[in-house]
């Protein structure tokens, strides 16, 4: 290497200044003033190339989503959410179309405030308004667990709905008062209490509410029959929750769903239904022709239920229902916007 | 390289102590030039040798760099063609649901890649590939020193508007529902 030592310089002759030689002295540590800063800008290239690598690196690790699937989740998680308000709204407001709609509406901002509130610490403001009601329903309620199952005149053996194209919801609770005693009940020999299902080809489905009491405690035995199959739910302490569309009696005994044996449009009607006592709500939608507002109207059976304005309150009506209801979404996220409509239908 | 010691080693003593250097001897006139050659020579010498491990160090040092930076570049261009593919793909699909309005995402990709700026380009590839709406995303690096591009096909519901766009954020946007149309447009 070359040396970068002090100059010593010829020896002293003993007169005048030491001799230098020309570029030897100050000029000896250029070349490594020179390397050392090449050197210095290779590494400092080298290292910006490293972080640039590595920088690659992590950006190709890292999530691919822009946020769209939080936008596609909450979009499809509308169909069930909404859906409840709208079984909610369905319950609570049941008059009239404008009460059921204008219900719908501050239902829908409540649950959109809600949903606000919880997206807006992931960075997500979701927004949902109600942009109209796509299609009606009608809706039959009886909310007296002592009145029997007849009709507004007092009629034992009635339709309740008829021609239902689709329906949504049948639950009904009954009481152990007042049913009849059948060990093996029918529609042939049986005088007690039965619903029955009937379908567009004449297929029929039907439950026996039976009497099994002890002295001890009252029970109630059930009975689906469809198709020559019997399926029974036995020994159901003084009242059975049915879920007739859900196939299932308190939650825990499960038989054939009448949906899944009858084509529609579907009958519903109760048979000695003075024997019987009870709540239920069916929900159904009818192929009508629409009113002149574009809405479908009345139940064919209306004349059975109790006027749903009456005071006292009724204990048996019928009134509209939101089948389904058209809502705007607005979705905003850091990197996603994202405007539709969404029909739900619960 | 041996340098002979211009003084010191060659030091001798008088028998009555005085102390002389051998090169002011009469005696040896010759041995004072080679000196001063040999001194020129060796730093010549010195120098030579050290400029030529220090261009041969820099040479190797400035080639590793540059077969790095295209590495890293060319690995970069492909990253950065598959992320907005991927945006384009989810821009889709939110597209594609049923009863959209409005959508937009932003794809964020970086300015430039190994310090180098480099364009984004959308390819219909619908007659070569016989499928609809099929799209090819070249990124190609715009520089003089370095050319590189990589490219992707993606497959879509959307039709895509064919452009050139610059390196950086970028914005997909729903332009058209009948038929589905997404545009990129610059972030």
């Amino acid at each position: 290497m070359a040396d970068v030592g002090p100059s010593r310089g010829p020896p002293d002759r003993g007169s005048g200044p030491p001799r230098r030689i020309a570029g030897s002295d100050g000029d000896r540590g250029q070349l490594f003033v020179v390397t050392a800063l090449t050197l210095g800008v290779l590494f400092v290239v080298l290292a910006l190339l490293l972080n640039t690598a590595i920088f690659t690196e992590n950006l190709a690790t890292r999530s691919t989503d822009p946020g769209v699937a939080d936008a596609i989740e909450f979009r499809g998680s509308l169909e069930e959410s909404v859906g409840d308000v709208v079984v909610a709204t369905n319950q609570r407001y049941d008059t009239t179309e404008g009460t059921l709609a204008n219900g719908l509406e501050t239902e829908l901002a409540n649950w959109s405030e809600l949903a606000l509130r919880q997206s807006i610490a992931d960075g997500h403001a979701p927004s949902v308004t109600v942009d109209s009601v796509a299609e009606w329903g009608g809706q039959v309620v009886q909310n007296d667990s002592t009145r029997t199952f007849t009709d507004a005149a007092g009629d034992e053996d009635w339709d309740v709905v008829l021609d239902a194209e689709q329906l949504r919801s049948f639950n009904m609770t009954v009481r152990q008062t007042g049913l009849a005693s059948a060990d093996r009940p029918d529609e042939t020999t049986t005088s007690g209490f039965w619903v029955e299902l009937s379908g567009d080809g004449g297929d029929t489905w039907r439950l026996f509410a039976t009497d099994n009491s002890t002295d001890a405690d009252d029970y109630i035995d059930l009975h689906v029959r469809t198709g020559g199959t019997v399926t029974m739910c036995t020994d159901i302490r003084e009242r059975a929750s049915i879920d007739l569309v859900g196939g299932v009696a308190n939650g825990s005994c499960s038989f054939t769903s009448p949906l899944s044996v009858l084509s529609t449009p579907i009958d519903v009607r109760f048979v000695n239904g003075g024997d019987a006592t009870g709540r239920y709500r069916i929900a159904q939608r009818q192929d009508e022709p629409v009113d002149a507002d574009g809405q479908e109207t009345e139940l064919e059976t209306a004349a059975d239920f109790e006027d749903e304005f009456s005071d006292p309150y009724p204990s048996l009506y019928a009134t509209e229902l939101i089948w389904t209801v058209r809502v705007d979404v607005i979705y905003r996220g850091p990197d996603v916007h994202y405007e539709g409509e969404v029909l739900v239908t619960p | 390289m041996t340098v002979p010691p211009a003084h010191g080693s060659s030091a001798r003593v008088d028998v009555d102590g005085d102390t002389s250097d051998a090169r002011f001897a009469p005696n040896v006139p010759l041995q004072s030039r080679d000196r001063a050659v040999s001194t020129v020579l060796g730093y010549v010498l010195t120098l030579g040798i050290t400029a030529i491990l220090v261009g041969g160090l820099m040479m190797a040092g400035g080639q590793f760099v540059g077969d790095q930076r295209e590495r890293v570049v060319r690995s970069e261009l492909g990253v950065v063609a598959e992320r907005f593919a991927t945006d384009l793909e989810s821009a889709d699909r939110l597209a594609a649901m049923d009863g959209t309005d409005a959508v937009e995402v932003e794809s964020r990709l970086p300015a430039r890649l190994g310090g180098v700026r480099y364009a984004v380009t959308i390819t219909d590839e619908d007659v070569r590939t016989d499928q609809p709406n099929t799209y090819t995303i070249e990124v190609t690096t715009r520089s003089d020193r370095l050319s590189e591009t990589v490219s992707t096909t993606i497959g879509l519901e959307s039709q895509l508007v064919t452009d050139t766009h610059r390196g950086g954020d970028l914005a997909i946007v729903l332009t058209g529902t009948g038929p589905l149309t997404l545009e990129v447009q610059d972030g």
